[in-house]
This record gives structure tokens, C-alpha cells and sequence, in this order.
């Protein structure tokens, strides 16, 4: 029994062998498949690598407290994420063996650039397939209402960014009017995916009494966005019948659920100045309309009053005019009558005198005067049957004389 | 006047009027008939509109 060894030679050659041959450090790849920070603020790790979802190596590492907040802030800085369960990292490794302790890693550094390709790849691989599936511009081809007035909120109520949220639209200076509904979720953490998917699946049982649905996440929170670069939640997003606005106030690139929701807000404040905008927007038109129809109507009135103002002096005119005719034809009629009437006058004149001289013509005192007398017994001319006896007194007229006569004899004649 | 009268038949039935004017197709005994139902109506339009104005004006100076 030679070479015998006390327990504490025995790893200090094992000590020895390890600093003889390691590297001070090395960078290595895995996974974290926990972690746990302590009350001291020590950073317990356990390490593992998978094949076909099998773990093939497995190791406990620390990050000491003295480097666990500089390492962790770095990391958050750089990634928007905190260190957690199931982030691939690389590492840098120091490998360290105490006679008392044993075996233990220590992770020095852990850099964030690899975590940073890891997700991009596997939110490239979300994307292309939401792509493929022609589901990343579905809720935003949908139609955003005019008045977005009934709001599903999805948000964690104790979260910053809901108050803000729900101050900015129900403090509005307009005085539009909100009616929302808050569906309580998880929004950060491993979770936060298929609580927000149960909150989406809630609102679908009332989904008649909605405008939209708002995510909205706590405000200034840079950190643990990766639940929102989930394939199944973008797809429940994409596929959801009323448009969804997202709002988790973050300033790094899109994450897949702000990609396929109808419209990224950066923050829930931004969120809500939007569903403002819309009903501004909608009150302009309405006031621009309003106002078009009070231009229209003036116009209307001016007009009419414009044309209305032509029409005494147009009555004034045809009617003076149809009056003047009138009086010209009067004018015409009396002219007339009067002509015809000296006319007819002169007529009847003409025909008198020619009476008046055919009368003249056969005036007896004209034939008096040709040597005839007329002879009168009593004033009455001497005819046929007249009573003429002796003695009988006869006045004769002659053109020169006047001669009574007492008859002595007469004779009748045969003569008729 | 126990007629209902719109503004548009009452601006129609001054067309016509004055169509009829301008036309001569009218009697002399119509005419004073006619020119006193113009009047009224002439009336009636102006009356209508200017009260639409003034409702107009205070239908927006409350909404101002």
C-alpha cells in the first residue's frame, strides 16, 4: 500500500493536474435550463446541451454576485432580455477545483451577441413561416373602425403603462367617450404567450361589444419581450376577426406579435393618442361636413334671394308691356271707330243731299213757276170727286199770284 | 292662402306666372289676379329663405 494520499493531497494533485492542463477560461455554448439568484445575489446556473430535445451534458455553474449584476445588466442592455430559462448563451467559463468544494464553474462574462443571433434566427424563422402561411398582414388588412369606441384591454392591471393607458383616453380633452374591458394577462416571462392567448380566446365570447383590442404592456419596461416573438400567439393575433393594436412600450426592432397585430404602437400612451386620433379625426370630418352644409345652404339663400330679386321687375315689365298692348289696341279701336263713324256720317250725308235735291226737284213752287197753277177748295187740292157747284169759292196759286174765284159753270170730263 | 305651399311649388308657380307673362298668353282681367298671386309668392320665397339664414346663423353661432 504504497503512495497512500491524505484526502486534501489527493485533490490538490487533482488541482494541480487542472491548472497543469486548462486554459484560464473557456467560451462556452449552452443552454440555460435554470436559475436562481439568492438572497446574497449569487447566480446558481444549471447548464445543459440538447440533442433531439435529449440533454447530453449537464453542469451546475455560478456567476458571483460581485460580477452576477454587471454581467445581468450588460446582458439586459443589449439583448432587451434578462437572463432566464432556456436562453442559449455563450459564456466564458472558469474552470475551478477546491480541495474543500470540488469542481465548480464560474461564468466571468456571458456574451450577449450570440443570444441576440439566436433570437434573430429564431425570430426570422417565425416570421418566414407566418409569411409562407400569408398570415403576417391579416389583422391589418382588416378595417379599423371609424370610432373605435369599445376597447378589449389585455394588460397585467398593476402594470404602469395600463393607468397611463387608461388615463390618457378617459382624460381626454375632447370628451370622447370609452367603454373598455380589461382581460387580465401575464406580459413577460415564459407565460406571458399563452395567458395572452387565453385573454384573446376570452374576448372572442364577447367579441360583438368590441372595436378592438389594445395589448398594452407596462411603460419604460425594456426587457423580457421574447414571449412576444411566439409563433402560436402571432398566429391567434393574425388570424383574430377585429383588428388588434399593440402597445409594450419598447424601442427596439418590431416583435413578431407587433408584426402581424393591425398596427405597433411604441406605448400604451401612444396607444390610446391613436384610438384619440381616430375619433378626431372623425369629429373634423363631421364638422367639415356640417360646415359644407351651412356654406351650401348660404349659397342656397344668397342665390335664391339673388334670383327671387329678378322677378318684380320681370312682372313689372310683361305685365306693364300686355297692359300697354292692350291700351295701343284701344287706342286702335277708338281710332277706328271714330274714322268709320265720319265716314258713315258723311255717307248718310251725301245721301240726304241727294234726296234733298230729288225733293227739290219736285218742289210744286217749281212748277208754278214753269206757268201751272194749283187750285184749292177749302185748303184742299182740287182732285177727282171734289164738290164743286155754283158759287163754289176756289183759291188758285200761280207762281205770281194768289186768285180767289166763285165758279159760275163746270163740266166733268170723262177722262179717268 | 289655406294651400299648403313648399318653397318649390311656390318658385314653379312664379315660373310659370312669369312665363305666362312673358309669353302674353294671358288675359287682361288674369292679369291682376296673377301679378297679386307673383307678389305673395315672391313674398312667401324671400320669407322662407331669409328665415333660413337666420336659423342658420343660430344654429352655428350655438355650435361656435
Amino acid at each position: 500500500m504504497e503512495n497512500q494520499l491524505s484526502l486534501l493531497e489527493f485533490n490538490q494533485v487533482i488541482k494541480g493536474v487542472l491548472q497543469d492542463h486548462l486554459n484560464n477560461y473557456y467560451w462556452v455554448i449552452s443552454e440555460i435550463a435554470s436559475l436562481q439568484v439568492n438572497h446574497s445575489g449569487h447566480c446558481y446556473l444549471e447548464l445543459v446541451q440538447k440533442e433531439d430535445q435529449k440533454i447530453v451534458a449537464k453542469s451546475r455553474a455560478t456567476i458571483w454576485s460581485s460580477q452576477y449584476a454587471s454581467i445581468s445588466t450588460e446582458f439586459e442592455m443589449a439583448t432587451g432580455e434578462s437572463l432566464k430559462q432556456g436562453m442559449h448563451i455563450l459564456s466564458c467559463i472558469s474552470v475551478n477545483f477546491h480541495e474543500v468544494y470540488g469542481l465548480s464553474y464560474n461564468v466571468v462574462r456571458i456574451d450577449p451577441r450570440f443570444t441576440l443571433g439566436e433570437r434573430a434566427r429564431n425570430r426570422k424563422e417565425i416570421i418566414d413561416r407566418l409569411t409562407r402561411e400569408g398570415l403576417v398582414d391579416q389583422n391589418g388588412s382588416l378595417d379599423f373602425p371609424l370610432v373605435p369606441q369599445s376597447v378589449a384591454i389585455i394588460s397585467s392591471p398593476t402594470a404602469a403603462g395600463y393607468e397611463d393607458f387608461l388615463n390618457q383616453i378617459s382624460h381626454n380633452p375632447y370628451g370622447y367617450a370609452f367603454y373598455t374591458k380589461t382581460f387580465p394577462a401575464i406580459l413577460q416571462g415564459n407565460e406571458a404567450s399563452d395567458s395572452i392567448i387565453s385573454a384573446l380566446n376570452n374576448i372572442i365570447d364577447e367579441i360583438e361589444y368590441f372595436d378592438c383590442v389594445v395589448i398594452i404592456r407596462g411603460g419604460g419596461s425594456q426587457i423580457d419581450l421574447d414571449c412576444f416573438d411566439n409563433y402560436d400567439l402571432a398566429v391567434e393575433i393574425a388570424c383574430f376577426p377585429i383588428p388588434i393594436l399593440t402597445g409594450i412600450g419598447h424601442q427596439r426592432d418590431d416583435t413578431v406579435a407587433d408584426l402581424v397585430a393591425h398596427k405597433k404602437l411604441k406605448t400604451p400612451t401612444a396607444t390610446a393618442d391613436f384610438l384619440l386620433d381616430h375619433f378626431r379625426s372623425y369629429e373634423e370630418d363631421i364638422m367639415d361636413i356640417y360646415n359644407q352644409i351651412g356654406d351650401f345652404t348660404r349659397l342656397f339663400i344668397s342665390k335664391g334671394l339673388e334670383s327671387l330679386g329678378k322677378y318684380p321687375i320681370k312682372i313689372l315689365k310683361h305685365s306693364g308691356s300686355i297692359l300697354e298692348n292692350n291700351k295701343r289696341k284701344l287706342d286702335l279701336y277708338a281710332e277706328k271707330l271714330k274714322n268709320n263713324s265720319e265716314k258713315n256720317l258723311r255717307i248718310h250725308q251725301h245721301q240726304l243731299e241727294v234726296i234733298a235735291e230729288q225733293i227739290k226737284k219736285h218742289d210744286p213752287y217749281k212748277i208754278l213757276q214753269r206757268g201751272y197753277t194749283m187750285t184749292t177748295i177749302d185748303g184742299k187740292p182740287l182732285k177727282k170727286g171734289s164738290k164743286i157747284t155754283e158759287g163754289t169759292v176756289m183759291n188758285t196759286e200761280s207762281a205770281w199770284f194768289t186768285i180767289t174765284s166763285e165758279v159760275k159753270t163746270t163740266k166733268n170730263k170723262n177722262n179717268e | 292662402m289655406n294651400e299648403e305651399i313648399t318653397y318649390e311649388s311656390a318658385l314653379q308657380e312664379l315660373q310659370d306666372i312669369l312665363k305666362k307673362l312673358e309669353s302674353g298668353e294671358i288675359s287682361l282681367d288674369e292679369i291682376t289676379e296673377n301679378v297679386k298671386r307673383a307678389t305673395f309668392l315672391l313674398g312667401f320665397c324671400q320669407k322662407k329663405l331669409r328665415a333660413l339664414e337666420s336659423d342658420l346663423d343660430q344654429l352655428l353661432e350655438t355650435e361656435e
